[in-house]
């Protein structure tokens, strides 16, 4: 009694296998069959597939999947005899039939019984049969006698199903079932099959037949995963083997025999790890051919017409991820579909194409698989997201306005945030994208939108190729070692105690921070968390060394201490048994090199426990600047500056990159030359200047210090040194380069920086200089130099607070001198075509770029387009605008200068292109100042 | 290093039934013996190299490597509530529950026992909760009582107060 059953069991979970293959090919099929029109071979796949179902299902006493498949294989027949052509309805019919097949399924593997189906699907199961009725009676005029007489056969045993008497309906479906076998189908090739007449058979011999026919190139059988699991894990431990052979052969290397062996050895495993991991690798096209049945349907029943463009299909990603990306993809796609995409009126008047197009494209890059959702619909409205977010309290009025448009689409991902006005049944089902981001960063996947009001929106998903192998940090604490996932890392930072360098460990409330880079970093110890350290071994701020790892938990960066850095490696991860996630730090296991097990840390788990979460959360809302919403805005931007007292009542602050050097000179040294003050300095004359007297503002800045010593900051500026009179240096701070240049009241002043309630006044030193060397003409300077100051490596300075606009459309060249051009120093801003380029410029204020670079060759809009209308404008009519490009024949340069391009510049000459940027700014703030 | 846990043919289904004999692995914990169903057990190993997981309550006492694959590490001392005890050497059976790997650890491994349901009797309630919960029964045998744990519960408990 036991055999038999573990057999059938075997042959039923086969079963239940094949259907939900064939549903999907069905659905494929149908698809496609939607889009292209009927072709008989589709046609005949699909009839061949439904009359599988059939037979199968009947094989194994299913009547109510088996009758379903019949109902669908009826209908089908006249189409694929060419007799009528497939319709709409036809077609609606099918894909509902379909869909109670799968719940009826569905049924069969979770209770084993069909018969355990809930009553509801019974009830719908008639409804769905008088549709197929319906549909045949509606298509009555078109059929011959001969489909008259199959008409009557599918009423008969709709009736029957009505009655709820399953044996005499299975019987019935049978008889008829043949009846309509009467005329082989048209398009399957069956001469081999032995005629053999007998009833029970012949669905059987057809069944293998097609399944063969089916696909003859490629030779599958099914593997259950498990299997394929525990051989990954066997693969692994192979290599854990290996390795440790490989480490044994490195200290036997005399005997050459077995070094030969185990290189063969190593060959060998590697490529059976490769070959291994092969097996789980599915091409994503198998979820996402789910959706064109997902789009047809929500287009339906939103009355909005909608193409779907899939690319990339055959892209392969672990079994697993597919798995998990599957929901967050359908909630994406929905919300596109809901929100995104305007119904056909609106699109019309909007003069865009009545057919939306919804794609969906799958890439490779850089080790992880990109996923890109892009419709062209609406687009994501700024007002509408804000307005919800501040009304759901997600943030503050007054912060809404002072967020960029990235960070307000960023808001859609929220906890608590659905900007549907009326709750759909297509997307706002309660969750949110939220959901969609949690769960794709389960996986180690990141988020990203791009929206364009009126063009529409793009989601890009990150995924890893495979779950199981994460690049990793592994780090020690408390004598453990732990595993910290690449993708939260941010830096590593060691400070040394002797060393005296601006970053140290200090404490604020009896919580250790770190100031870095003008910035308070949390510090969390690791052993203390993981072991409640006692008071006195808590963190101590003394210590000589501290590596600290600093980390992203989603936007709120942390400093870990841990006690050493050990390496990092490709770790892969093993989940933990499911009451061990309860403690929160740890997301999983990992076994070594060495075969010990290591545990690796949940760095949110982390931040939730040392509490950092929530009191940055906090500080979000009230300040933007605390919140980078990427590394690299953390860590660039800021630049150090000097403080210094100039007898006001203000501090002011000169940038410390364009401090050469500070000096103290006793009252008796300085002398006059004419009415410069000057001091004999390094074989040279030093001129001194005096801020408060070129500000033109009221105070005394020659005061002394105690011992009668006047501090001097001296300033390099091309070949000459400059100095400048100070009553104190207070200090050298880190500050955001964001410079609000909204009151500069008088020239020298370059705008204020506010750090923490502090207003610091930031002076352009370098422009007064340069104003002031004017007047040291008489002092005996060549006319020349002053006209155009060397430019040296020491004018970074003044580059730092100059930010270019880089219009261009190759990604390649855009990121090229954004890399360039930050690296020279300057602030970089980037758009991606004219229209982009031109919208952040309207978006910012007067004074935020000081110099557009364009290319000329864009889509949407092109540079001299773009010139023209930013010299229509009236708020950045005298930008300077340069053209980049490759192009230099005369023609195209009369061009660019009529739209409004004040300088042509070579795009591949990266030192002479900085260079000459350098030299507009330099020649512009000479005309400024002149004038 | 590691002992298979001998080959035994019996399904739960005859274990259960009351003419049935059925088969236990034992093993001994502060010198009191107990017994699974030799079915739920996957292997025992002797002490492995462990990892311990720090937060974790005291019974949980680490994760070990059992070739490739992550096994939680249970001490049934301290999930019974006993005294802990000195010695560095213990022996792990591993146990199959719910899709993850749970190794309980004893103090010695003893013989699979073969006992018949007639022996059987229910846990008296005299035995202190914390042990009793996560016994099934006691079967009387000729030189000992057996404890039988319900590995289940085991793992009930486990997920269910952390």
């Amino acid at each position: 009694m036991n055999m038999p059953t573990e057999m059938k069991k075997t042959a039923l979970s086969e079963y239940l296998d094949e259907c939900q293959e064939m549903l999907e090919h069905l659905s494929k099929n149908l698809a496609s069959i939607e889009k292209n029109g009927s072709d008989k071979d589709t046609l005949a796949a699909i009839y061949r597939e439904m009359h599988t179902i059939k037979g199968t299902s009947q094989l194994f006493g299913f009547s109510k999947i088996g009758n379903l498949a019949h109902m669908m294989e009826t209908c089908l027949d006249p189409v694929r005899k060419g007799k009528i052509n497939m319709s709409h309805e036809l077609l609606d019919n099918i894909y509902a039939g379909m869909d109670f097949m799968e719940l009826l399924i569905q049924g069969v593997r979770d209770k084993n019984q069909e018969s355990d189906i809930p009553i509801p699907i019974e009830k719908l199961l008639p409804k769905f049969i008088s549709i197929t009725e319906r549909s045949l009676t509606g298509l009555r005029p078109l059929m011959s006698d001969k489909i008259l007489s199959q008409q009557k056969i599918s009423f008969d045993s709709s009736s029957s199903k009505k009655g709820t008497t399953p044996v005499s309906s299975e019987n019935n479906t049978k008889n008829s079932g043949f009846e309509l076998f009467e005329d082989p189908p048209a398009q399957t090739p069956t001469p081999i099959t032995p005629a053999k007449a007998t009833v029970d058979t012949k669905p059987k011999l057809e069944t293998i037949q097609k399944i063969s026919i089916e696909d003859p190139q490629s030779e599958t059988i099914r593997v259950q995963v498990s299997i394929l699991d525990s051989l990954m894990n066997l693969v692994g431990e192979l290599v854990l083997i290996r390795n440790q052979l490989l480490q044994h052969t490195k200290s036997n290397d005399e005997n050459t025999e077995f070094l030969k062996l185990s290189q063969r050895l190593n060959i060998l495993t590697a490529e059976l790890q490769n070959e291994v991991m092969k097996t789980r690798m599915q091409p994503i096209g198998n979820i996402f051919n789910m959706f064109s049945r997902v789009v047809r349907d929500v287009s339906k029943e939103l009355g909005k017409k909608i193409d779907l463009d899939l690319q990339g299909t055959d892209t392969e990603l672990d079994k697993t991820i597919l798995e998990a990306v599957k929901d967050p993809l359908m909630h994406i796609v929905r919300n596109a579909l809901d929100h995104g995409v305007e119904p056909v009126d609106e699109r019309k008047k909007l003069g865009k194409k009545e057919i939306a197009i919804l794609k969906l494209t799958a890439y490779h890059e850089s080790g992880q698989v990109i996923i890109e959702i892009i419709d062209d619909g609406r687009g994501l409205s700024r007002e509408k997201i804000g307005g919800k977010a501040v009304e759901k309290g997600l943030i503050a009025a007054d912060t809404f306005s002072k967020m960029t448009d990235k960070e307000v689409q960023l808001l859609i991902f929220s906890p608590g945030f659905s900007t549907a006005s009326a709750i759909s049944n297509i997307s706002g089902r309660g969750v949110g994208m939220d959901v969609v981001k949690t769960n794709i960063e389960r996986i180690g996947g990141v988020v990203d939108i791009l929206s364009k009001p009126g063009y529409g929106t793009t989601i890009k998903l990150k995924i890893p190729l495979s779950l199981a192998i994460v690049p990793a940090l592994i780090v020690r604490a408390g004598g453990q070692r732990f595993a910290i996932p690449q993708t939260k890392l941010v830096e590593l930072i060691r400070i040394e105690k002797s060393s005296s360098t601006s970053e140290k460990i200090e404490s604020l409330q009896g919580k250790p921070v770190l100031r870095l880079r003008g910035k308070l970093l949390p510090i969390v110890s690791l052993s203390e968390i993981l072991h409640h350290e006692t008071e006195e071994k808590k963190l101590s701020l003394d210590e000589e060394i501290y590596n600290i790892v600093v980390l992203n938990a989603d936007g709120h960066f942390f400093g870990l201490v841990v006690d050493a850095i050990d390496d990092s490696v490709d770790i892969v991860v093993k989940s933990l048994s499911s009451f061990l996630k309860d403690i929160k730090v740890f997301s999983g296991a990992t076994i070594m090199g060495d075969g010990a097990v290591a545990l690796t840390i949940d760095v949110m788990g982390i931040s939730e426990i040392a509490g950092l979460a929530a009191d940055n959360t906090d500080t979000r809302a009230s300040a933007r600047e605390e919140i980078p919403t990427s590394i690299s805005s953390y860590r660039s931007e800021n630049c150090d500056i000097l403080l210094i007292n100039i007898g006001a009542a203000e501090s002011y602050a000169i940038p410390l990159a364009v401090v050469s050097r500070i000096e103290e000179f006793d009252a008796s040294q300085f002398e006059h030359s004419g009415e410069q003050k000057v001091i004999r300095y390094r074989n040279s004359l030093l001129p001194i200047f005096s801020l408060p007297n070129f500000l033109n503002l009221p105070f005394k800045s020659e005061k002394q210090n105690q011992d009668g010593k006047t501090p001097i900051v001296v300033i390099k500026r091309g070949d000459h040194l400059y100095g400048i009179e100070v009553c104190e240096i207070q200090d050298i701070i880190e500050v955001s380069s964001q410079i609000d240049q909204s009151v500069r009241d008088r020239p020298g002043i370059l705008g204020t920086v506010i750090l923490k309630d502090r207003m610091i006044v930031i002076v352009d030193i370098l422009g007064m200089i340069d104003t002031l060397q004017v007047k040291l003409d008489i002092v005996g300077r060549t006319p020349k130099e002053t006209g155009k100051p060397a430019i040296t490596s020491k004018n970074i300075a003044s580059r730092r607070q100059r930010r270019i606009l880089v219009v261009e459309d190759s990604s390649f060249f855009r990121n090229y001198m954004r890399q360039l051009l930050q690296g020279a120093g300057y602030l970089v801003e980037v758009a991606c075509d004219g229209q982009e380029g031109f919208a952040q410029l309207s978006n910012s204020p007067a004074n935020h770029f000081s110099l557009i670079l364009s290319d000329i060759e864009m889509p949407v809009m092109d540079g001299l387009e773009l010139a023209r209308k930013v010299r229509a404008s009236e708020t950045h009519k005298h930008l300077p605008m340069c053209a980049i490009t490759t192009r230099f024949s005369t023609n195209d340069i009369e061009q660019g200068k009529l739209a409004g391009f004040t300088n042509y510049l070579e795009k591949l000459n990266a030192e002479k292109l900085v260079m000459d940027i350098d030299e507009i700014f330099c020649n512009a703030q000479t005309q400024e100042k002149s004038a | 290093m590691r002992e298979e846990s001998s080959g035994s043919v019996v399904t739960r289904s005859e274990a259960k039934s009351t003419q049935q004999r059925s088969q236990f692995s034992t093993f001994i914990v502060a010198n009191r013996l107990y017994g699974i169903e030799v079915t739920r057990v996957q292997e025992v190993v002797r002490s492995m190299v462990m990892t311990p997981i720090p937060l974790a309550p005291e019974y949980v006492r680490g994760l070990i490597n059992l070739r490739g694959q992550v096994a939680t590490a249970i001490g049934l001392r301290q999930l019974f509530g006993l005294e802990n005890s000195s010695a560095e050497e213990f022996v792990n059976v591993v146990c199959k529950v719910d899709g993850s790997l749970i190794s309980l650890q004893v103090d010695e491994i003893g013989d699979v026992i073969e006992v018949s349901q007639a022996d059987y009797e229910q846990t008296p309630s005299t035995i202190p909760e914390e042990i009793r919960r996560f016994m099934t029964g006691i079967y009387k045998i000729s030189d000992a009582l057996l404890s039988t744990i319900d590995v289940e519960y085991i793992s009930k408990f486990l997920n269910h107060k952390l």
